[in-house]
């Protein structure tokens, strides 16, 4: 590696990164460009020393001055606990293979003719009433594990039943 | 536990499912813990203590309101961090104020001695860099420098480019390499 390389490599570094092996190599052959590594990675940690001592001392007064940290928690009290993420998308394509299962297995008869030996020639009619049944209790634990949000889709549609 | 130790022994993640399991409570954990952080970063904006102490609580109560949509893909920090990056360019906006910084960086060290100096070039070379470039875009160089944050976490808070924060922070890195040489090569000549 050459030395504008290794100069160049080191600015290019991000935050916590180590040093790749090739400019290991070459700073442990060069001392100009080891020293230069040095010199900038000591300026840095001395130049985040004294900006957080100033200024962590500054903030940390503020907050105690200012109680923030009650002002936040009054704040909190008096608002709704936040709730988990309403993940319709993780919901619907579970629905979605319930229910075009519904539809398309009986339609592969060749495929699952050994469904056909065993039940019979209605074993059709039944998978869909069993795939019925299933998403028919699959929609029912939606509605249940997300009452408020269908309470408040139907609100804003006006359906809610009074 | 005391509050204290509590603080100390639960990490964020921990703290914030107690918080999503209903302990309100258990929020005080994270506000003690990144408090001083964006309060920080508050007074880069505002340069103002009460300014500062206001837009903290702005953002932790943030924080709360939308902690169910945190899902541990970065660093809390860094989450919390786009919250108060985005309430601080926000509240900017509305007040129709132009961003400006002026880091006013206190020195340590003997004056005159070589750590005092090598102190005094290293944040002039970040003031230097800083100064050169457009406010919001020198708010990349300080979270680089003094958060300590990488170019993808920088890109996530602010919303510019990895290869942008990248080249400034590599300018930023040559002037100081170059004064620094310039220090050793005096050191060098005497």
């Amino acid at each position: 590696m050459r030395h504008e390389a290794a100069l160049r490599y080191l600015d290019e570094l991000d935050a916590r990164q180590g040093y790749g092996l090739a400019l290991r190599l070459h700073l442990a052959r060069c001392p100009s460009c080891a020293a230069s590594a040095r010199r900038v990675e000591a300026a840095l940690v001395a130049f985040r020393e004294d900006t957080r001592r100033a200024d962590i001392r500054g903030a940390e007064a503020i907050l105690a001055d200012s109680r923030v940290e009650e002002r936040v928690m009054a704040a909190v009290r008096l608002m709704p606990p936040p709730r988990q993420d309403f993940a319709l998308r993780d919901w619907l394509f579970p629905a979605a293979v319930i229910a075009l299962s519904m539809f398309f297995l009986p339609l592969f008869g060749q495929d699952i003719g050994f469904l056909e030996a065993l039940f019979g020639s209605g074993y059709a009619l039944s998978l869909s009433l069993v795939l019925g049944v299933g998403f028919t209790a699959y929609s029912a634990l939606f509605v249940a594990t997300h009452l408020l949000e269908v309470r408040s889709y139907l609100e804003k549609r006006g359906l809610m039943p009074r | 536990m005391s509050a204290a130790d509590q603080a100390r022994g639960s990490s964020d993640e921990e703290a914030i499912g107690r918080v999503l399991d209903g302990d309100t409570e258990a929020f005080s954990i994270l506000v003690r813990r990144h408090g001083a952080r964006v309060t920080r970063l508050g007074m880069s904006f505002f340069r103002d203590e009460e300014e500062a102490a206001d837009f903290t609580q702005d953002v932790f109560v943030k924080a709360y309101t939308a902690l169910a949509s945190f899902k541990g893909r970065s660093l809390f920090s860094t989450w919390l961090l786009r919250i108060a990056y985005n309430t601080a360019i926000n509240t900017k906006k509305r007040k129709r104020e132009q961003y400006s910084l002026d880091p006013e960086i206190e020195i340590v060290g003997e004056p005159g001695t070589d750590e005092a100096h090598l102190r005094e070039e290293t944040a002039r070379a970040v003031r230097g860099a800083m100064a050169e470039l457009p406010p919001r875009q020198a708010l990349c160089i300080e979270l680089y420098f003094y958060y300590d944050l990488k170019y993808s976490e920088i890109s996530e808070i602010t919303g510019y480019p990895v290869n942008t924060i990248k080249s400034h922070v590599f300018r930023a890195k040559r002037i100081l390499r170059e004064r620094l040489g310039s220090i050793g090569e005096d050191r060098n000549e005497a």
